[in-house]
């Protein structure tokens, strides 16, 4: 017997035909709303390791509220067409969808690249003894940011980018 | 062996929304009718999308016309001009 999909065709192209063509919070959609969410998420991910490496925990907690609460926002502000399966979108979004994910490439290798630079100059300070290495607590929290970056940059590209969603 | 032109790609016209608003149809009727989310007609009609080769001849079949007559390289004439030449010619026979 084959084995029950995560989830069935029938909740999916609900999910699918709701998230396309719903017209529920229209004002979300809009491309200032877009771009503020963009702006939130950003700065909600720069507070997150701002206050990992200063030891704050509540301004943690606060930002990574902030950031789910934008993530959500956008998800539905982009109508999920940067997660729903192919069957669902049209070409237009297809190709739309294949160019934010290479953009989405580019942008993961950079953060991966910075946070490796980072790492070799912290290394480099601390044996001359300027500096001290990240402790591992500061590493989970950059490691942190990068899985929610890499997630949320194909949602901001997207909403950043199209005037129209 | 050919090698991929690296000039920016031509434009594409359409007469979509000429066509659309002559048979009377919302950009969502159409979009259902072709298959495709209501806002890539919306792309296509401003010349912000251009359509595949089968979306264009879906959407020339769905007009009954050839395919060039709704997608051209060059850009289409006014409607109006179109009937004035039509219109004189009419007159000459």
């Amino acid at each position: 017997m084959m084995k029950e999909p995560f989830k069935s065709e029938d909740v999916l192209a609900k999910e699918a035909e709701h998230a396309l063509y719903g017209e529920h919070a229209p004002w979300l959609r809009s491309h200032s709303t877009r771009r503020l969410l963009c702006v939130f998420c950003v700065v909600s991910l720069v507070a997150y390791a701002a206050a990992g490496f200063s030891d704050a925990p509540v301004i943690s907690l606060i930002a990574l509220l902030v950031f789910i609460a934008t993530y959500i926002g956008l998800r539905v502000a982009v109508r999920k067409i940067v997660d729903l399966p192919d069957r669902y979108v049209d070409e237009r979004m297809k190709m739309l969808r294949g160019d934010i994910y290479r953009w989405t490439h580019v942008g993961v290798a950079a953060m991966i690249s910075a946070i490796m630079i980072l790492h070799i100059v912290l290394s480099l300070m601390a044996k001359s003894g300027i500096a001290q290495t990240l402790s591992s607590e500061q590493w989970f929290d950059l490691m942190f940011v990068l899985l929610f970056a890499s997630l949320a940059l194909p949602n901001i590209l997207l909403a950043w980018r199209e005037r129209e969603i | 062996m050919a090698r991929i032109n690296k000039g920016a790609e031509p434009p594409v016209y359409n007469r979509l929304a000429a066509l659309r608003t002559d048979r009377g149809m919302t950009r969502r009727e159409l979009a259902d009718a072709v298959g495709v989310h209501y806002q890539t007609i919306g792309y296509l009609e401003r010349g912000e999308y251009k359509p595949s080769l089968v979306m264009a001849l879906r959407i020339a079949a769905l007009f009954e016309l050839p395919v060039e007559a709704v997608f051209s390289l060059h850009a289409f004439k006014p409607m109006s001009e179109l009937l004035v030449a039509a219109a004189k010619s009419r007159g000459n026979k």
